[in-house]
């Protein structure tokens, strides 16, 4: 099978604190991947070292076959981000900022006209096209950087936390379109600390911590039988029954 | 993608004063205080063409080398990060720093200041066109010095963002800009009264401090013409020579500030709840040491009451992605 993206021993250290050391990952072209990790695991640094948008202190990121750090704008354009508390030109209207988008990704005008009203429809966004981004709530602003990640439609799309902040209804909006992309042949990489929702969409999936991939693989060989977050839990090295700190928390009678 | 990037300005401007009466306010008083002062500019530049060569040379350099000082002094101060256009929206874009920056540039000289700059730049020419040669080199200082006003002004921005944005850097603008402003009001009454009182020979003093301004960086480009009108060629070719070298020389930088930025965006400002300042609005005000004082006079903190709503209101978007860029 084909890889979408191959990280090969990425480091990245700020100040003192290694937050990527030495990660190793292969990403099946096709399919759904899941990232997950504790918070400070290292998932947002390695998926910007994996999309041009932080330079690695080592190591090489590839994507469809291109070499991330030889040219970033080339890989950037081969794919769809949406990284976490994205900057956007959030003076601009929905429809505006993907039109913009669409042009500055060199997309035939005729195509953005199209894909930016199917876009903001199956996003719920078309009743606020013409809301500035900048009034977008946080949802509404995730699901924007979405429209604008998929504008040009990418072989592989890189979600850092995709789903955060996004409405049951949304997300569930934003799942079948990552279902369909993902079945038309698109590759997602998305991060997430939420284990029931990598195990509901997910096809294979990384375990990360302290930035390095404790586990890698499809899904059922990930979790061996167990639940995921179990499994999670395990793997990270959560010792729970600790319950003897935060006494001071437990709320007294009076 | 020039006429792409000045659309987008021009968009984004538009949605800002849509979303604020007191900004279309702000930017028609803006508007005609500096049509107004180009008015005033060129009332003046039309009445030099009635004075020598020397004289002409002698006022129009000093002036122009200032306006240069000023764009570079307050774009550092008052504006800080043009963000409008900010470089580090394009990190997520396939767009080269070469490519975007022609159309930055352009998009730079989209507003009030901007154009005001360019006019008072081809005022210059209104007031050298004697000669064939003179209006040539009018018409080269202009354009050379108006390029250099946005370059420098957007090169520095560039070199410091994140430095600029960083609330103790906003704080220390404050108090550099009270000392400027402070130290423009006295250097003025003294001069006007060393005048006044003294009248040692003005003339001369004019005449040190436009040779001075134009073998400054500033002044290169703006002195141009008066070297043409003394006939000394060969002052005029290292003018024109250097003010030509200086450009390139910070469209390079700029470039490679801004290929940085594009893969490391530096978030600008987050987390720390920087103080953010008003953008073109206070751009509207004249450059100059009294409109940086009237920008931050309307608040102490430096959030102005109408220019503040254009950022104080924009959502501190801590890029994390980038926010990992800054290293500490």
């Amino acid at each position: 099978m084909p890889v979408a993206m191959q990280l090969r021993g990425l480091v990245k250290s700020f100040g003192a604190k290694r937050a990527v050391d030495g990660l190793d990952l292969d990403v099946p072209a096709g399919c759904l991947y899941g990232l997950v990790g504790p918070n400070g695991a290292g998932k947002t640094t390695t998926l910007s070292m994996a999309t041009g948008l932080l330079r690695p202190d080592a190591g090489t990121a590839r994507v469809l076959d291109h070499d991330v750090w030889a040219d970033p704008a080339r890989a950037k354009a081969l794919m769809g981000l949406l990284p976490d508390g994205l900057r956007l030109f959030d003076r601009l209207s929905g429809a505006e900022l993907l039109t913009y988008v669409g042009r500055l990704r060199k997309v035939p005008r005729a195509d953005i006209a199209t894909r930016s009203a199917e876009l903001l429809e199956a996003l719920g966004l078309t009743a606020d096209a013409t809301t500035l981004v900048a009034d977008y709530s946080a949802g509404m602003t995730k699901k924007i950087g979405l429209a604008c990640a998929l504008i040009h439609a990418p072989r592989l799309l890189v979600l850092d936390e995709p789903f955060e902040a996004v409405d049951p209804v949304s997300g569930e909006g934003i799942r079948s379109i990552l279902r369909r992309y993902t079945r038309d042949g698109g590759t997602v990489v998305l991060s997430s600390h939420v284990m029931e929702l990598v195990e509901s969409l997910c096809d294979s999936l990384a375990v990360v911590a302290q930035g390095r991939v404790l586990a890698a693989g499809p899904l059922d060989e990930v979790r061996a039988g167990s639940t995921l977050q179990q499994r999670f839990l395990e793997l990270v090295g959560f010792h729970a029954g600790d319950e003897e700190g935060l006494s001071w928390l437990r709320s007294s009678s009076s | 993608m020039v006429a792409l990037l000045v659309q987008l300005k021009l968009t984004l401007l538009r949605n800002s004063l849509r979303r604020s009466v007191w900004r279309t306010i702000g930017l028609v008083l803006g508007a005609t205080y500096a049509l107004g002062l180009v008015a005033g500019a060129y009332a003046g530049l039309v009445a030099l063409r009635w004075t020598s060569t020397t004289t002409t040379a002698e006022v129009t350099v000093p002036v122009y080398t200032g306006l240069t000082v000023g764009w570079l002094l307050l774009s550092l101060l008052v504006f800080g990060v043009d963000e409008t256009v900010d470089p580090a929206r394009f990190a997520l874009l396939p767009v080269r720093a070469r490519e975007l920056l022609p159309g930055l540039l352009a998009a730079a000289l989209v507003g009030v200041p901007g154009v005001a700059t360019v006019l008072v730049a081809l005022g210059l020419v209104v007031t050298w066109a004697r000669t064939p040669a003179l209006t040539v080199a009018g018409l080269l200082a202009a354009v050379l010095g108006a390029v250099t006003c946005v370059l420098l002004s957007r090169t520095a921005t560039s070199a410091f963002a994140s430095f600029l944005s960083s609330r103790r850097f906003r704080d220390l603008a404050a108090i550099l800009l009270a000392v400027l402003g402070a130290a423009f009001a006295v250097g003025t009454n003294l001069l006007s009264r060393a005048a006044e009182q003294q009248l040692t020979d003005p003339v001369a003093l004019l005449a040190t401090v436009a040779s001075v301004a134009s073998w400054s960086p500033f002044g290169w480009a703006w002195a141009l013409p008066s070297d043409v009108a003394r006939g000394a060629w060969a002052s005029a070719t290292l003018h024109l020579v250097l003010a030509a070298a200086l450009v390139v020389g910070l469209w390079a930088c700029w470039t490679s500030f801004l290929g940085r930025r594009l893969v490391e965006p530096t978030s600008a400002g987050t987390g720390s709840g920087t103080v953010r300042s008003g953008r073109w609005v206070e751009r509207l005000y004249p450059t100059g040491a009294a409109g940086a004082i009237a920008v931050r006079a309307r608040s102490p903190s430096g959030r102005c009451a109408t220019g503040g709503a254009t950022r104080a209101t924009s959502p501190p978007s801590p890029a994390r992605w980038s926010a990992r860029s800054r290293c500490w």
